[in-house]
């Protein structure tokens, strides 16, 4: 091989190293960015910040004078200009009618349109007319930006210097960018659509629980006369010599009572569900709490033939809590352990201490924390001052399957017990929700047969901001 | 048999209470406003007042407010009566001046004993 030859050969060579390095550091600036855009995209859910790292990642890696980004909205038929630059500024233009420039073509080929040679005129030939002010371009390429199967935008180059300034390469990387915003077009469109989403539906829960606070009085007024004019019935029948009435009225009056009952505790449930549930703490005496709770179970307990035990130590004190909520709850296991149990005993325990001790789990969140909504939480110091109601019972029991179901609503055991029983199987549910409110818990230990012990702690006294008004 | 002042502006709640307070021999006396409650706290020189709270024109705690500054109606006690709901009812009550407080819907018993305490305390 002749000296020559191999020169040349070494040459070619070189030539071909260059244009690899070439190749692979455009490829490397190519990949950049992808990267950035890529970015842009899933960090962004603004389409105009996006639209602005694409448009600017072009002018970096492009040799054009001139960068557009238009979009197209079918509904209006306008074309819009979110990023233009030209000749080293950025320009506002105005949106205009499709019909007025190439983008009618792009529009229904969807495919990139290239001009290499005589620009003006071809662009003239698609109808296109040149936006005052801005120059004429003697290179041009425009790639359909695609949603769906809709082209709804380009993107454009344009050199004013040369013809064929823009190589197969340079389109390929447009048509990639291309598609990218078309992601971010309906990424920005499918939150938009989330938003308003969320926004209907945040309307709609307020009408509900606008609606809820309506249906709960109007339900409440006839409830109320029913069981009111039931009982004035019952008096007068007495002492009027109609007491073969008292029996059929005594029925529509426990029916009364007992739809109250239920449509109060589904308008309970209705007001957790729709979280408009607020705390209203004041200062109460427990003593008067308890005993009222009790006054209203004791019917239950003597039809039954059950003993009703009370242990109040003196001294219970003054608490600072939701007296409604706290009295609801205590009602509902107290009601439940009255009817649940036949001809046995249910026994109330309160009493008033530093601390739970010991801590049963239930009382601690899923982190292990001690429920409260005071600073007892804080570094599982659970000194404080809490007070404790046990309510056992020598009743049916709750099998241990049962347990962990027992407080989420609808949950009587099956469904012969509502029909024995009664009541809407929500009690439980609204009394473990009430109780986490005012930052305790209620938790339950049973054998079947033998017997249930209810237990509810809660904080005495909640910090004065807890009350919601 | 004493006299009472039953102020409560719903229909059948008034009718309801009126009756079976009559039907235990009180004399019953009606107003359906905090207004007319406390003209007729005057006029009519009740031995107690039952107020419902939540009233038209002027509320049940005005209506008290009213009744308990005025040297002729301040002696006549007041039960405020109030939807169960409303905890924080019982101190707004008192501090309006009512000398006790009940729940609605009314249990009568209960409500009958709180009636004759104040009646005998006043005597």
């Amino acid at each position: 091989m002749s000296n020559r030859k191999l020169l040349e050969e070494l040459e070619e060579l070189r030539r071909s190293n260059a244009e690899l390095l070439q190749e692979s550091r455009q490829r490397a600036a190519q990949l950049a960015i992808f990267a950035s855009v890529g970015h842009a995209i899933t960090s962004q859910f603004d389409l105009q910040e996006v639209i602005n790292v694409v448009g600017d990642q072009i002018r970096e890696v492009i040799d054009a004078q001139a960068v557009g980004i238009r979009l197209y909205d079918p509904a209006t038929g306008q074309v819009r200009f979110p990023y233009v630059w030209e000749m080293g500024r950025k320009l506002d233009i105005p949106a205009r009618p499709l019909g007025q420039s190439f983008m009618v073509h792009v529009v229904r080929t969807g495919e990139p349109l290239i001009i290499h040679e005589d620009t003006e005129a071809r662009l003239a030939e698609l109808g296109s007319v040149t936006v005052p002010g801005t120059a004429t371009a003697r290179s041009f390429v425009a790639v359909p930006v695609v949603s769906g199967e809709v082209v709804i935008g380009a993107i454009t180059l344009e050199n004013f210097d040369r013809e064929w300034a823009f190589s197969d390469s340079d389109v390929s990387l447009l048509m990639g960018l291309a598609a990218a915003v078309g992601v971010a077009l309906e990424n920005a469109r499918l939150f938009d659509e989330a938003r308003q989403a969320r926004q209907a539906a945040e309307v709609a829960n307020l009408a509900k629980s606008t609606f809820l606070a309506n249906m709960s009085h109007e339900l409440r007024t006839p409830l109320n006369a029913i069981i009111g004019y039931s009982e004035i019935l019952q008096e007068e029948a007495q002492d009027e010599q109609y007491s073969h009435f008292l029996p059929d009225l005594s029925k529509i009056n426990t029916a009364g009572k007992r739809l109250l009952a239920i449509v109060s505790d589904l308008l309970d449930l209705a007001k957790i569900e729709a979280g408009t549930t607020t705390l209203n703490c004041t200062t109460f005496e427990l003593a008067d709490l308890i005993e009222e709770a009790v006054a209203e179970a004791r019917p239950i307990a003597e039809g039954r033939l059950n003993t009703l035990l009370v242990d109040l130590p003196p001294g219970l004190g003054s608490v600072y809590t939701d007296y409604y909520k706290l009295k609801q709850s205590l009602s509902n296991v107290l009601s439940n352990a009255c009817k649940f149990t036949e001809r046995g005993t249910v026994r109330l325990l309160a009493s008033r201490q530093s601390k739970p001790d010991p801590a049963p789990d239930w009382l601690r969140d899923p982190f292990g924390k001690l429920r409260a909504g005071s600073s007892q939480a804080q570094d599982d110091n659970i000194e404080g001052d809490w007070i404790m109601l046990r309510i056992s019972d020598t009743g049916i029991g709750i099998p241990p399957g049962q347990q962990p179901s027992l407080f989420q609503p609808f949950a009587q055991l099956d469904a012969s017990t509502t029909r024995r029983y009664g009541g809407t199987g929500l009690g439980l549910a609204i009394t473990r929700y009430f109780c986490r409110m005012m930052g305790g818990d209620i938790g339950v230990e049973s054998e079947p047969g033998k017997g249930s012990t209810f237990t509810i702690w809660l904080p005495a006294v909640l910090p004065p901001e807890t009350s919601e008004h | 048999m004493a006299k009472i002042l039953l102020v409560e502006d719903n229909e059948m709640n008034r009718d309801m209470l009126a009756r079976r307070l009559e039907r235990r021999g009180y004399t019953v006396v009606i107003a359906v406003d905090g207004g007319e409650g406390v003209a007729r706290a005057r006029e009519d020189d009740p031995d107690l007042i039952l107020m419902d709270m939540s009233l038209p024109v002027l509320d049940g705690w005005e209506a008290t407010r009213q009744i308990k500054a005025d040297e002729a109606t301040r002696a006549i006690p007041v039960i405020a009566l109030t939807a169960h709901a409303m905890s924080g009812d019982k101190e707004k009550a008192l501090a309006a001046g009512c000398d006790d407080y009940d729940t609605k819907p009314i249990e009568l018993p209960r409500l009958l004993e709180k009636i004759e305490t104040l009646l005998a305390r006043k005597a």
